[in-house]
């Protein structure tokens, strides 16, 4: 421990992937026994800091110090041992273990035998770091059988049975209730009066005030500025975080439809764990985009509006007629697109070329003798007529659809909705790992579409993509309409605060 | 290395049997006569055209145990129909038989989502054990002259079943490359996710794959019963999916799904085949079959990954 | 429902033994004879004690279809060495072999990470190969009439087997619920990954489980070969099945993490119970073939029903 009570720092650290400076020369501080909260939009890179200092990633350039000596984690291990925790998003728990054997995984207390576990010792021991964090838990159920909250608990306790001096947690209340983001509150705060420093990545402002010592505000890679909580508002770190968000960069405005007929209404909807009660309306011609942040339900909305995963309750009608989605095919059969916005897992068929990727769609309707004979010509016409729509690039339509960069890719996967002529399409996350260049690009083809009639309701997490594409954006927070924006009342802070749940009661919210 | 995982890909085959049979050609005189390489080509049909089933199933993402055992229950029943319905119609039982007992394989799995290999296991023993009750573990034996002019006759100067195993290889890759149910098997083996979403009914495309599997075996088995000239309830299909799956593996299809290679299995098929019989000619003890069958299975799929690995190909 | 459900994951073997029993009693005056229970629990024996080790590998995650052959090997090292080194050392060395060939699974299955669907369909042709290659073909009838004892003795009036069955159950209970190798090998089938970052050595715990299965494989040979007194290279064929089906039903999830230990050797008894029936009916062995295919089809059409009702009720906020 050093003089001025500084526990770890980051002196220039920079981490680059190929097409983006995730990590740009960062400068980061962190005391002992102080909370320190690190916020930011989506892609500031918030996680690729923890990834480097969990281990996970080596930076490019830049030192970590540790107790004023450099260090460098070449593995996880690494990281571990110099009493560092890092608890992901995810959890690193094993679900058919209990929670004392999670807590002390390989490192089992044994009995005279040699192999045996001495369950007394390992459940005593835990049981001792659960009551010192005042964690009601019992140590002998499984992970299996215990709520988010429990395993957050158990994360915790396992980084303390490192005896970690520094705990990294990464939106850890994003799916809590209220009680039990108070109780996960009282731990942290537990832990800092033992003097364990907590690095706290969340996108609710709220916490962040409440819990922190001091904020760090990170955008695109840099470090904008660190404060103390004290010293500054909620007001100054939004603009913090939101920045200049330049507005004639992307797509301009397109003819809003004076015409609002609706194609797609949404009423009463909820789905299981995402969202609740939920009512909107698509209409033709327009984008409209739905934002929130994790926890939000805007993801698993879409996706029951598509038929992958079922609603609980609630009506969907499609050109005043209801209908029923309970599976991709009737919402293809409507004439709805969907582009996923996992590419790797959910979008791309990986063995198979360009052409045939983009025609999976339609290619019984490219035959003769209904299914038999692919007419190949027919083939080529349609994929070329596409391929110059949204001008894809890539060697040939034999190529390997894994070869094309990402941008094209993505552009495949959009021509792929636009060969069923549909009338609306659904976008998770649309220009996702796609560099500016590509992004501009495909903005303007769905301003074009729109202008055509398509109409398009996406979600995004890139804050200059939300401001300035959509003709009107509804935000959800905690799965209930948070608020709504169109395109004159759009404003970027407004649009954050609304998404973090820091609303002022204008725009349709409710506090 | 990628020249020669690329070079692998296409030739890698065709050149390893031909340095087979330029091995096993020097070493035994019997083996270089024409009749015999002519004799075990007509042979390879046997588990060539059983592999083409097994080859869409593989590249599906599915597996199935079960095919000896499906051979020799539909072979007993189709070869004991023989006097009752005559041979024509008992040979198109038999393979009915087959595609039916894919189908039921077909249902367990997509409808119950029980891992194929488990339900191919258990069904394996089931139709392998209905197989030995027909029958009261007796053979039953073809008289029938139509059925055993199968194996035996020619047209053309050509073996019956080299023009067989041509015809239904050629027929597989018409519906692979030709149809949009080839793409869709092989979007399911490549993405199961992604070709939902693309609206393709992945049930009905794995139920398909199973009968298929299921209609080549009934074929094969159709061929067989005329080579031996009997169905045997124990005997018959013995080891038959270990030997095609291993052949589809060999020939370049990848666990993983969604590379198939049809051409690639055929020539696995010959390799396997001139394998065992030039070993056979060697007076090398047919045990050795066993280890040597069971090596090749372990290596070709190593030999697999490192081929994807180098391509940077997909692994799941 | 979702009570019974949980239930009947935990409980449900006793449920069949129950009917099964029951069906037999009044089926057979026979039945309820002591000498007739202890046979039937002898025969039983061999699939619970594979079945301890089967049960380790699906709890890994994995599963291990090369144990017939395995036994076979077995069987054929000890009509080879037993009139060469004398009954107890060829014991131990023929186990050692079988757990070698479990070793080589492990190895393959973790380093050179080929799913253990080849690789152990692919080591059951070759390690069967080798058997028949070392036996030369033949059956090699032991002569020293002692080592029947072993499997065919009794002690207190009960039947050795079921000594060696309740001996290694005691063993592997301990092993697979309270020794630290068998609550990583329920981690890696639960989330390995998870385990790989905790600093667990996951390879050297798959190795482990392989050995195992392939030990108990050896076992259950050295109890049947002492009975028939021959070395049987073609011992044991169908019996992977039966040792599977006697995992999935006692309630083991072919998923991984979850392993029980004690439905596997219920479902072993269970399964003799049904042969002693169907010898009742003076039907053959083919029948035992059925029924065993016939009963994992039956459990797995029931597992396959229940996870779909749980999957459905999550879906409508039912908290399962």
């Amino acid at each position: 421990m050093s003089a001025t009570g500084e526990l770890l720092r980051t002196e220039g650290l920079t981490k680059v992937f190929p097409g983006v400076v995730a990590v740009d020369g960062v400068d980061f501080d962190v005391r002992v026994g102080e909370i320190h909260a690190l916020v930011g939009e989506n892609g500031a890179g918030k996680s690729t800091l923890i990834k480097i200092l969990g281990g996970v990633y080596l930076p490019d350039r830049g030192k970590i110090l540790l107790d004023g000596k450099e260090v460098a984690f070449s593995s996880t291990h690494q990281s571990q041992e110099s009493k560092i925790a890092v608890i992901y998003q995810e959890f690193n728990l094993v679900p058919d273990l209990s929670v004392a054997e999670n807590i002390f995984i390989g490192r089992e207390p044994k009995t005279a035998f040699g192999t045996l576990i001495d369950f007394r010792r390992l459940n005593a021991r835990a049981a001792e770091i659960l009551t010192t964090l005042d964690m009601p838990l019992n140590v002998k159920s499984f992970v299996a059988d215990i709520s988010v909250a429990e395993r957050q608990m158990v994360e915790i306790a396992k980084a303390l049975s490192h005896e970690s001096r520094l705990i990294i947690m990464d939106e850890p209340t994003a799916t809590l209730t209220e009680k039990e983001v108070r109780k996960i509150f009282e731990i942290v705060k537990n832990l800092r009066a033992r003097g364990v420093s907590i690095i706290y990545i969340s996108h609710r402002l709220e916490e962040a005030f409440e819990l922190a010592d001091r904020i760090t505000v990170m955008r695109d890679g840099r470090k904008v500025g660190t404060k103390l909580v004290a010293e500054t508002n909620k007001n100054d770190v939004i603009e913090m975080m939101v920045g200049k968000v330049v507005k004639d960069y992307f797509a301009q405005a397109g003819a809003v439809a004076d015409s609002r007929q609706p194609l797609l209404e949404v009423r009463n909807y909820s789905v299981a764990d995402a969202v609740e009660d939920i009512s909107f309306t698509l209409y033709k011609g327009e984008i409209l985009a739905l934002a929130g942040i994790l926890g939000s339900g805007v993801h698993r909305m879409l996706q029951s509006l598509f038929g992958v995963i079922p609603k609980k309750s609630g009506e969907i009608f499609f050109e005043g007629r209801k209908v029923n989605i309970d599976r991709p095919r009737d919402a293809i059969r409507l004439g709805i697109g969907y582009v996923t916005e996992d590419r790797k897992n959910a979008g791309l068929l990986p063995a198979m070329s360009v052409l045939h990727n983009l025609t999976i769609i339609i290619i019984r309707a490219l035959t003769f003798l209904r299914g038999l004979f692919i007419r190949d010509r027919e083939e080529t016409r349609r994929f070329e007529g596409i391929r110059t729509t949204l001008d894809i690039k890539m060697a040939g339509p034999g190529q390997r659809i894994i070869y094309l960069s990402g941008g094209n890719q993505q552009k495949v996967l959009i021509g792929r909705t636009l060969l069923t002529d549909c009338k609306a399409l659904i976008l998770l996350e649309p220009t996702r790992g796609i560099d500016v260049g590509a992004k501009a690009e495909i903005h303007r083809m769905l301003r074009a579409l729109a202008d055509k009639g398509l109409s398009v309701i996406l979600t995004s997490s890139e804050l200059p993509e939300l401001v300035n594409l959509p003709d009107r954006c509804i935000v959800l927070y905690k799965g209930r309409k948070a608020a709504e924006f169109t395109r004159e009342t759009m404003d970027s802070e407004k649009l954050v605060a609304a998404q973090i749940g820091h609303s002022d009661g204008q725009n349709g919210a409710r506090p | 290395m990628v020249w020669a995982a690329n070079r692998w890909e296409n030739f890698g085959l065709p050149f390893l049997v031909a340095i087979l049979l330029l091995v096993f050609s020097l070493l035994s005189s019997p083996f270089r006569s024409s009749y015999s390489l002519v004799s075990n080509l007509s042979f390879s049909s046997l588990v060539g055209i059983g592999s083409i089933g097994m080859v869409f199933c593989i590249m599906s993402g599915d597996f199935d145990i079960s095919i000896g055992s499906m051979s020799a229950l539909a072979g007993v029943l189709g070869a004991s129909m023989v006097t009752r319905i005559g041979s024509p119609a008992a040979m198109l039982l038999t393979i009915a038989l087959a595609s039916l007992f894919g189908f039921v394989n077909g249902v367990f799995v997509t409808k119950l989502r029980i891992p194929a290999f488990i339900t191919t296991l258990g069904m394996q023993f089931v139709y392998r054990a209905l197989a030995y009750i027909y029958t009261t573990n007796t053979p039953v034996y073809i008289e029938d002259k139509l059925w055993l002019s199968i194996g035996s006759g020619s047209v053309l100067g050509i073996p019956f079943p080299i023009l067989l195993m041509a015809l239904c290889f050629a027929a597989a890759l018409y519906v692979l490359r030709k149809t949009p149910f080839g793409r869709y098997v092989i979007a399911v083996g490549t993405n199961k996710n992604a070709a939902m979403l693309s609206g393709i009914n992945v049930d009905f495309v794995k139920m398909a794959v199973f009968t298929l599997v299921g209609f080549f075996v009934g074929i094969a088995t159709v061929v067989t019963a005329s080579y031996l000239g009997s169905v045997n309830p124990g005997q018959t299909g013995q080891g038959y999916e270990f030997r095609v799956i291993t052949i589809v593996v060999l020939g370049g299809t990848a666990l993983t799904g969604g590379n198939g290679n049809l051409l690639g299995a055929f020539f696995a098929a010959l390799f396997i085949t001139y394998m065992e019989t030039g070993l056979g000619m060697l007076q090398v003890n047919s045990y050795w079959q066993y280890v040597a069958t069971g090596f090749v299975l372990i290596f070709a799929v190593g030999i697999n990954r490192v081929k994807s690995a180098v391509l940077g190909q997909r692994d799941t | 429902m979702i009570r019974f459900l949980k239930l009947y994951e935990k409980f449900g073997i006793f449920i069949f033994i129950f009917a099964g029993a029951v069906f037999l009693a009044f089926a057979s005056p026979n039945f309820l004879k002591l000498d007739t229970i202890l046979n039937i629990i002898a025969q039983g024996s061999y699939a619970a004690v594979v079945g301890y080790g089967m049960t380790m590998a699906v709890t890994s995650g994995g599963f291990d279809l090369s144990v017939e052959s395995v036994m076979a090997l077995t069987s054929v090292f000890l009509s080879i060495l037993i009139p060469v080194i004398g009954i107890p050392l060829a014991i131990i060395v023929s186990l050692m072999v079988a757990t070698s060939a479990g070793v080589v699974n492990g190895l393959i299955i973790s380093k050179l990470k080929v799913n253990p669907l080849i690789t152990t369909l692919g080591m059951s042709t070759i390690v069967k190969g080798i058997a028949l290659l070392v036996a030369g073909g033949k059956m090699i009838v032991i002569l020293q009439k002692q080592f029947m004892s072993i499997g065919t003795g009794k002690l207190l009036g009960i039947p050795n087997p079921i000594y060696v069955m309740v001996i290694f159950f005691a063993i592997f209970y301990l092993v697979v619920y309270r020794s630290s190798f068998g609550r990583h090998v329920a981690a890696v089938g639960s989330n390995e990954s998870a385990v790989k970052i905790s600093g667990v050595n996951v390879d050297a715990v798959k190795i482990g489980v392989y050995a195992l299965v392939a030990l108990t494989a050896g076992l259950a040979s050295v109890v049947r070969t002492s009975q028939a007194l021959i070395g049987m290279p073609s011992m044991a064929a169908g019996f992977v099945l039966v040792v599977l089906t006697v995992t999935i039903l006692g309630g083991t999830s072919l998923t991984g993490g979850r392993a029980n230990l004690w439905g596997t050797l219920l479902a072993a008894l269970f399964v003799s119970m049904i042969y002693y029936g169907l010898n009742l009916l003076n039907l053959q062995i083919f029948y035992q073939m059925l029924a065993v295919g016939t009963v994992l089809m039956l459990a797995l059409f029931i597992e396959g029903l229940r996870l779909r009702y749980l999957k459905a009720a999550k879906a409508k906020g039912i908290k399962v």
